[in-house]
């Protein structure tokens, strides 16, 4: 009998008695995700459940079917990938293998409980979420405590309502092969030696050139989108504006007096000639009107809905998925983590619509049986929709809920009608055109008022009319560099890319803010970033195209279309083969060492202006060094060469933090009284 | 270990891989040469005070800028052709 640490484990021993009860048979044991699902499985299967506690791990007990069962939610990934290979200098490093993870004792009793009960039990149930990550985890368990000795099957379910549940666990799926968990387990693989690898490369290169040991690491997929934003920084650092004219003219017809555009203009005589129209005619040669009907928007899938959210309330990619991840563990919304924008019937469109009329009383006046539908479907998953079940929510968690919910009402909704007109002038030599529109039915934008159609009115016209110029206004411009990435506008080019996946393109972007590659909401790459992509923009490791074609095979996986070892070995000769073409850069180490020298990224010393920000030594693009608030932006010019630390005091005149540079202390602040006294 | 002759870039200092500039400003050299024509149709005006014109703008990226404190203050306009 197990005994981690004691007292409650012995207080619910599973013996003999406790597994028999009413019913002789073995006891099911049911694999959750979480804790918050493990008690709703529990809840569904069986309305009077009880929580046990083994040395502080939850096991939910109950009857289903006549049958004891256990539900045990794991906590995320309990296995995790390791090498032996210790030696910094070598890779790549293939030599990998699954071990529990590490360093944590909550997984470690929890691995210790699970293993009982496989042992004890009959039959096991994965109900982990059903996609690549969650099979993995739940795969995982049972493969390294001996769970493949007994009869295994998988939940699949998309909601964590009673309804739902129930339905999952009375059809669930048996499986010849694990081709989730066998996509899942093979991406950890490659990312993991990729991310190893090429860490170690780059890591062994600066300490050939510097002598410094500094901990670096790029992934698979990070490096990519890296140099993506290197790219773009680039365009923007050495962008030059074009100089051109926007040209608009005031137009009168039928007695109405109406907004033309024309042309852009590219010269100052282009300019004069534009001008003189004032006062002349132009004749229509063109026009027609119409009738637009625009369709709802389709379901959302997760990406769309986190550009939404960010779109309209600035809600970051990751923070949007982490509260529909809580929405979700909550019943009132589907499973997030989903490509699809598709509804199917089963989920019962009746039923949720009369439920959420309690709160939306547009739900009652949808006209459509089926909803409106995108082109993209997901074998795991529908779209995200609201279960119809409600409960009282606050800040962004009610935001978000609230899109949801509207954007599902509104698939049902009939159209938007718009009437539309398009006139084109032609005025000595310039063509002149203008565009009118006018809703005349709100139609979804009753109930999804989260898209604006700018209205605009001009005259019915017939071709050979005659337009009075009543105006002309030009206005010199000039063009804008391309605009920074944004977490999500970044995310919606890896989508556009198709490298990484649904789940994990949020949190790449959160790694290369952690490790100080790229900064600020609009992405700006730190001088770190810049050396690390420039780096990798050389060579043929780390390219667009091989990353999406490693996508491609590992999705292979999951449909059955090839095997993992397949794709396990071509890419680790890949590596091989690129790994050795690596070529030292000189240039690389220089910018790391400049880096270096200058201690860029560090703490000087909290702000003395807003009081809350700390004091951070940045290095501009011209190697001059400056100090900022990472609140307020309160900036110091600093010295050029020589290592910059704290003085750990403060300027008695001003009470900015001082600088050590060797045995010289001085306060940064350029209007400190000190300097003055010191000049006087 | 390869040992080469420091090179530095003429603007910035930093290592330069071939020639007098570093990546950035021979990729801002570029895109300023290239940008003349432009200016030239739109205003008719001479490549310095195009210089003096771009410089103003807020739209300039800083690497541009940079390559043009350094052209006007050294009156070296020869670096804007190191751009290959
Ligand atoms: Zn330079």
């Amino acid at each position: 009998m197990l005994r981690a640490g004691g007292v409650a484990w012995s207080a619910h021993r599973l013996d003999a008695a406790e597994v028999a009860g009413s019913n002789p048979a073995r006891p099911t044991l049911i694999i959750a995700e979480k804790n918050d699902a493990a008690k709703r499985i529990a809840f569904a299967l069986d309305r009077s459940y009880k929580k046990l506690s083994f040395d502080g791990i939850p096991v939910y007990t109950g009857l289903w079917n006549s049958i004891k069962i256990y539900v045990i939610p794991a906590r995320g990934h309990l296995y995790t990938l390791k090498t032996d290979v210790g030696d910094l200098s070598l890779f790549p490093v293939l030599d990998v293998e699954w071990v529990p993870v590490a360093d944590d004792k909550y997984v470690t009793k929890l691995l210790d409980v699970i293993k009982k009960f496989i042992k004890e039990a009959s039959e096991i149930i994965i109900a982990c979420d059903y996609d690549i990550e969650g099979e993995t985890i739940g795969y995982n368990i049972v493969k390294y405590n001996g769970g493949f000795e007994k009869i295994v099957k998988r939940a699949k379910f998309s909601t964590l309502t009673v309804e739902e549940l129930k339905q999952s666990f009375n059809s669930l799926l048996t499986r010849e092969k694990w081709l989730m968990a066998d996509a899942g387990r093979t991406r950890h693989y490659i990312d993991f030696i990729w991310g190893i690898s090429l860490s170690r490369l780059l890591m062994n290169e600066v300490r050939q050139g510097t002598g410094k040991r500094l901990s670096l690491s790029i992934g698979r997929v990070q490096g990519p989108t890296l140099i993506e934003i290197y790219n773009r920084e680039s365009e923007i650092n050495s962008y030059v504006p074009k100089p051109y004219w926007k040209f608009k003219a005031i137009g009168e017809l039928r007695g109405q007096e109406f907004e033309l555009s024309g042309p852009s203009l590219k010269s100052v005589d282009e300019v004069e000639r534009a001008k003189k129209l004032k006062g002349k005619y132009g004749k229509v040669v063109f026009f027609d009107k119409d009738i637009e009907e625009i369709k709802p928007p389709y379901p959302f899938n997760l990406s769309d809905l986190q550009k939404e959210a960010y779109r309209l309330f600035g809600i970051q990619p990751w923070e949007s998925l982490s509260i529909l991840e809580k929405l979700y563990l909550r019943a009132l919304i589907s499973y997030p983590r989903t490509s699809s924008q598709k509804l199917p019937p089963t989920i019962n469109y009746r039923s949720i619509l009369s439920k959420l009329g309690q709160r939306y009383k547009e739900a009652g006046n949808v006209s459509r049986p089926h909803p409106v539908e995108g082109p993209i479907d997901d074998p795991a998953h529908p779209a995200i929709y609201p279960t119809g079940e409600l409960q009282p929510l606050t800040g962004s968690e009610y935001k978000l809920y609230d899109l949801v919910a509207r954007r599902f009402i509104s698939s049902f909704y009939r159209n938007v009608r718009v009437a539309k007109k398009y006139m084109k002038v032609k005025a000595d030599g310039f063509d002149l055109e203008a565009d009118g529109a006018a809703v005349i039915d709100k139609g979804w934008l009753e109930v999804y008022p989260f898209r604006e159609i700018r209205e605009k009115s001009i005259p019915d016209a017939a071709v050979g009319e005659e337009v009075l110029i009543k105006d002309v206004n030009v206005e010199l411009t000039f063009t804008k560099p391309p605009s920074r990435y944004t977490p999500s506008s970044l995310l919606e080019w890896m989508e556009t890319n198709e490298i990484g996946t649904k789940a994990t393109r949020a949190d790449i972007i959160k790694t290369l803010y952690k490790r100080g590659y790229i900064r600020g909401n609009r992405i700006e790459i730190t001088e770190l970033g810049f050396s690390v992509a420039r780096y990798f923009s050389f060579s043929q490791i780390i390219t667009l195209e091989m990353t999406r074609k490693l996508e491609k095979s590992l999705e292979n996986i999951e449909f059955g279309k090839t095997y993992p070892g397949e794709i396990l070995n071509e890419s680790a000769r890949f590596l091989i083969e690129e790994l050795k073409n690596a070529k030292y850069s000189e240039e690389m180490v220089e910018l790391t060492k400049k880096y270096l020298a200058a201690g860029t990224g560090q703490s000087l010393g909290k702000c003395p202006v807003c009081g809350k920000g700390d004091l951070v030594l940045h290095i501009s693009q011209a190697g001059k060094r400056y100090l900022k608030c990472n609140v307020c932006g309160a900036s110091a010019p600093l010295p050029r060469k020589g290592k910059l630390v704290s003085a750990k005091k403060s300027c008695s005149y001003c009470g900015w933090p001082l600088i050590k540079r060797g045995g010289w202390v001085f306060c940064p602040n350029p209007n400190c009284p000190s300097s003055k006294l010191k000049n006087a | 270990m390869p040992k080469q002759q420091a090179k530095k870039c003429l603007v910035c200092g930093s290592y330069s891989e071939e020639g007098l500039l570093c990546f950035k400003h021979r990729t801002a050299a570029k895109s300023l040469t290239e940008g003349y024509k432009y200016w030239k149709e739109a205003f008719n005006i001479s490549f310095n005070e195009y210089l003096k014109e771009v410089r103003k703008r807020s739209e300039t990226g800083t690497w541009v800028k940079e390559i043009i404190d350094y052209v006007i203050t050294s009156n070296d306009f020869n670096i804007l052709l190191e751009t290959g």
